[in-house]
């Protein structure tokens, strides 16, 4: 299972690993008591500084995806606690992220095109 | 004196050219099979790579240990002869030296990561965990055993242990004991960019293996440390001490030799979780 972060983008790298790791316990692919990487091993791995993935956890931890136990590290609780997406939605988004990821997207490219896709469902 | 040039020339050419040698290709299939490694030509080059530059570096390192005080002592007026502790030293520094120059490289651009958390729990044994802490404390205690123990004049060419050289033991034993795990420690969570699955298993052997040479290292030099100590309270007025640290003191030269040899080389298969896994929640 692998994080992606991609320095050119203009979401902050602690808002892609935010993202990501939500997605992976959306999607099942991370299930509650799953131990998640040290924030040293997970900064240097992917070349950003310690208090960034530690933003990143801070921020999953108030919404209720992780939970921190000291020396024990940080574990997965849960879906976040805030409305989740309906499991149908769910399906439709990882059916569509595969053909855009297919054709070569990015994460950036394929958020912009369901922008302009929602915009225009909702105009006709 | 030519045979005292001649045989310790002879050893370094040997070790060398047998260090800078091909690597043997049963050797790499057979290291890679202990260490529960498939080889794949993806990760083959890193792995050959490795393993020659290991063996090189580790070479220099116990060479550079070994003639390297006693020259700068002669060099200095002194005197000295070889120093089994140094030569455990330079074999440490030539591992540590290995692992560095392994250059994994990040991509420009977007960077990925696993989620697979690294523990030094994963890459060596808890006993020796546990061994390197123990001795790093004997050698302290040894250290001061030595140097508070009674010593009476015994006759006139008696020398007790020099005090500076026992408070010098002791350093050496607390910060080896402490320092081996933060080192340990360090090189696990160093940077691993990879994410092909054939590459991650390379890097974990690999670093199972750098991990496994400096805790075979510094569990000699810690041995020899005891043995050092062992050495020094076996010169006491304690009648029990006299025989039984000489013992000590042998067997513990020993164990250190072991222990560099087999735990230094020792395979070890990184026991690769499966991301996501749920585990036990502490209570």
């Amino acid at each position: 299972m692998i994080l992606e972060v991609d320095p050119r983008s203009a979401v902050p790298p602690y808002e892609q690993l935010r993202q990501q790791v939500t997605a992976l316990v959306l999607g099942g692919a991370l299930a509650p008591g799953a131990r998640l990487p040290a924030i040293r091993q997970l900064a240097n791995d992917l070349g950003l500084a310690g208090g960034t993935v530690a933003r990143a956890y801070r921020e999953l931890e108030a919404d209720g995806v992780v939970t921190t136990h000291g020396r024990h590290g940080t574990l997965v609780a849960g879906p976040p606690r805030g409305p989740a997406p309906r499991p149908e939605v769910l399906v439709a988004a990882r059916r569509y992220a595969a053909q855009a990821a297919g054709a070569g997207a990015t994460l950036d490219d394929a958020l912009t095109a369901v922008r302009v896709a929602f915009a225009s469902v909702r105009t006709t | 004196m030519i045979f005292g040039l001649i045989l310790p020339l002879a050893m370094v050419l040997i070790a060398l050219s047998r260090a800078y040698s091909e690597v043997d290709d049963g050797f790499v299939r057979q290291w890679a099979r202990a260490h529960g490694l498939e080889l794949t030509p993806d990760n083959r080059a890193m792995v050959d790579w490795y393993l020659r530059t290991a063996r090189v570096l580790r070479t220099w390192g116990v060479l550079g240990g070994l003639f390297l005080p006693p020259l700068v002592g002669a060099a200095l007026g002194g005197g000295g002869s070889p120093n089994p502790v140094w030569a455990f030293v330079g074999y440490l520094v030539g591992a540590i030296y290995a692992e560095l120059s392994l250059v994994r490289p990040v991509a420009p651009g977007r960077r990925s990561a696993s989620l697979v958390p690294r523990e030094l729990a994963d890459y060596l044994p808890s006993r020796l965990l546990r061994a390197q802490r123990g001795l790093g404390a004997l050698a302290a205690v040894g250290g001061i055993a030595a140097l508070v123990a009674p010593y009476g004049e015994r006759s006139p060419w008696f020398e007790p242990p020099d005090a500076f050289l026992c408070a010098a033991l002791v350093a050496g034993a607390v910060v080896m004991g402490a320092g081996l795990e933060r080192l340990q420690r360090w090189l696990v969570q160093r940077p691993q960019p990879f994410v092909e699955p054939s590459l991650v298993a390379a890097d974990d052997a690999i670093r199972s293996q750098s991990v496994h040479s400096v805790a075979g290292s510094g569990i000699a030099v810690l041995l020899v440390l005891c043995g050092v100590a062992a050495g020094a309270l076996s010169l006491s007025d304690v009648q029990l001490m006299r025989w039984s640290m000489w013992v000590v003191a042998a067997s513990s030269f020993l164990l250190a030799l072991y222990a560099c040899l087999y735990y230094g080389h020792r395979a070890w298969r990184v026991p690769r979780q499966a991301a996501g896994r749920a585990e036990t929640a502490p209570a």
